[in-house]
Parts: structure tokens; C-alpha cells; sequence
């Protein structure tokens, strides 16, 4: 089967999904040491009190790490799309993360296309992040654009 | 960072694409990516192993994208500060960049409007490394909201 016929049937039941949750990020707090931690990795006074990060939500529901191999990790939204690339990010933010908050999070299929690419089909999937404190209230939502430029080996 | 945060009659008396701030970031060192990388939950040796980079075609070790994501949306959040906040960010990334470079962060004006919120600003962002642009982008900012 071709690489065209591949990426156009993995999309095709990409979109037959959209609006679909595709994974519970779970929940987590933000706590001083995890602040302090990200703000020393940024560059920043470590001291939490000075505020938290707006880029420290998309990582304090970060999937469990597997540290038992030297390998890139894969991150294609499925079974057979390969190769990808950032296309873009966009984050509204309703507020400021805050020492204390408990932040939930899930991931919804937005959309799935198939585009021409300068060497060849290319499909791609965008992905919203969306982040709510305990009352249920929208903190942030990040959307991301995911290029994949062909199939898995 | 510590950049000094925007003032409405600053904004009142510049015009779109005009330069608002640069920040220059020190030198990327390998012992930031590995504690950005133990920060974030990031496992891919490309940015903490200098060899695993070359083996897959890249000079050195790879700054990780988040980071510098991460960068753009400090600097938008503290010309918000001490009031406001960032309310969006849209980037994307042109190149790669690399562990001992030194980025450069250049905040432009877009434009600006008073809402019943507070001030909203629309602003651009870019990174640069040895003058070219490694990451671009839009971004929005509250200054001095009314609850």
C-alpha cells in the first residue's frame, strides 16, 4: 500500500474521531518544589513566590517517563502516522497558574487533514490541551498543530 | 527576567512593528537543558546527550522546543506584570537551535485596545540566534484588568 494510501486512511479515521477525547492528562498540583524546579530549569530566580511559569501547566500533566531506554520517543498519534513535526502552538490563558492550584487536564481530537507537501503527502492532526483548576474553571487550553510527513517504519 | 512591564502611555505613542523590548538570554548550557529536561518529564537524549544528537544529524545537542516556548511566553507575561497577565501565545519554531547558542528575544507592538476588562496589547515575538529567527510568533497581554 502506498504512503499516500496509508496516511489518507489513518486520517480518515482520525476524523471520524474529532471532537473525541483522546486521553485524561489526569491531575496534579502546583506545588512549590515542582515551581521552583521548572523556574531554575528556565533560567529564572528559583524562588516560587515570584509566580509560576504560564508554560509549567502543559507539563505538570506530563505522561510517566520511561527512563529504561537511550531512544527518541515516538509521538505519533497512532498506530501508522510517522515522521512528525511541530507545526505551531497557540495557548489561551484565562489566568495565571497559581502556588496552590489543582489542575486537571484532557486532550480532544480537533481536527485531521490530508495537504500536499512539497515532497509528497503530509497529514496533519491538531490537538487541544485543556486545562481546568477544581472548580471545573477553564485555566488554559494549548492547541497544537502535528505535521506528519509519513508512516511508521 | 525581569524586564520592565508596559505602560499604557508607552503604548500611546508607538507604532505597529516598532521594537518594545529585547531581551538577550545568556548562553544555553548543557546543564540547563538536563534540569529543564527533568522539570519537564522530557526523555529524548537529543537534548541532554551531545553524541545521541550528532547520530541523528544534529551539531550538538538540541534545545528542546518547549523551552523556548516556554522563554517567549515569560518574557509576554512579565510586560503584563505586576497586574496583568499573558492571555495567548501562537508560535512556531523555524529552525533549530542549538546548546551554547544565545538567543535573543524581541518584543514588537502590534496594537493596543481599552476594553471593559482592561488594556489588552497585541504584540509580536521572535527569537533570534546569531540574527536569525528561530522562533515566531503573536501574542496577547492584560495590563492593569478591572475585576
Amino acid at each position: 500500500m502506498t504512503t499516500e494510501k496509508l496516511l489518507s486512511e489513518s486520517v480518515g479515521r482520525l476524523r471520524n474521531r474529532i471532537g473525541a477525547r483522546l486521553k485524561d492528562l489526569g491531575s496534579s498540583v502546583v506545588d512549590p518544589v515542582s515551581v521552583r524546579r521548572y523556574r531554575e530549569a528556565m533560567g529564572l530566580e528559583s524562588n516560587p513566590e515570584l509566580g509560576v511559569p504560564a508554560m509549567m501547566v502543559a507539563h505538570l500533566l506530563r505522561a510517566d517517563a520511561d527512563v529504561s531506554k537511550d531512544q527518541r520517543p515516538s509521538e505519533s498519534i497512532d498506530d501508522v502516522l510517522g515522521n512528525p513535526v511541530n507545526g505551531g502552538t497557540e495557548i489561551h490563558f484565562k489566568r495565571p497558574l497559581k502556588l496552590g492550584d489543582v489542575v486537571s487536564g484532557e486532550l480532544i481530537l480537533v481536527d485531521a487533514s490530508l495537504k500536499a507537501g512539497k515532497s509528497g503527502p503530509l497529514a496533519v492532526v491538531i490537538t487541544e490541551a485543556r486545562y481546568v483548576d477544581a472548580q471545573a474553571r477553564e485555566i488554559a487550553k494549548a492547541r497544537s498543530t502535528m505535521i506528519y510527513r509519513g508512516v511508521r517504519a | 527576567m525581569m524586564l520592565a512591564g508596559l505602560q499604557v502611555a508607552e503604548l500611546a505613542k508607538i507604532e505597529p512593528g516598532q521594537l518594545l523590548r529585547t531581551y538577550r538570554r545568556p548562553q544555553v548550557t548543557m546543564t540547563q537543558l538536563a534540569f529543564y529536561c527533568a522539570a519537564a518529564g522530557v526523555v529524548d537524549p537529543i537534548h541532554y546527550d551531545r553524541e545521541f544528537a550528532r547520530a541523528y544529524g544534529f551539531d550538538d545537542a538540541v534545545v528542546n522546543g518547549s523551552l523556548r516556548v516556554a522563554w517567549m511566553a515569560q518574557v509576554l507575561h512579565e510586560l503584563a506584570l505586576p497586574h496583568g497577565w499573558l492571555t495567548r501565545l501562537a508560535c512556531s519554531h523555524n529552525g533549530v537551535m542549538l546548546v551554547g547558542q544565545t538567543p535573543v528575544i524581541e518584543v514588537r507592538y502590534q496594537s493596543h485596545i481599552a476594553g471593559d476588562d482592561g488594556t489588552h496589547a497585541d504584540l509580536l515575538i521572535q527569537t533570534l540566534v546569531d540574527g536569525k529567527v528561530c522562533d515566531q510568533g503573536s501574542g496577547s497581554v492584560i495590563l492593569f484588568p478591572r475585576f
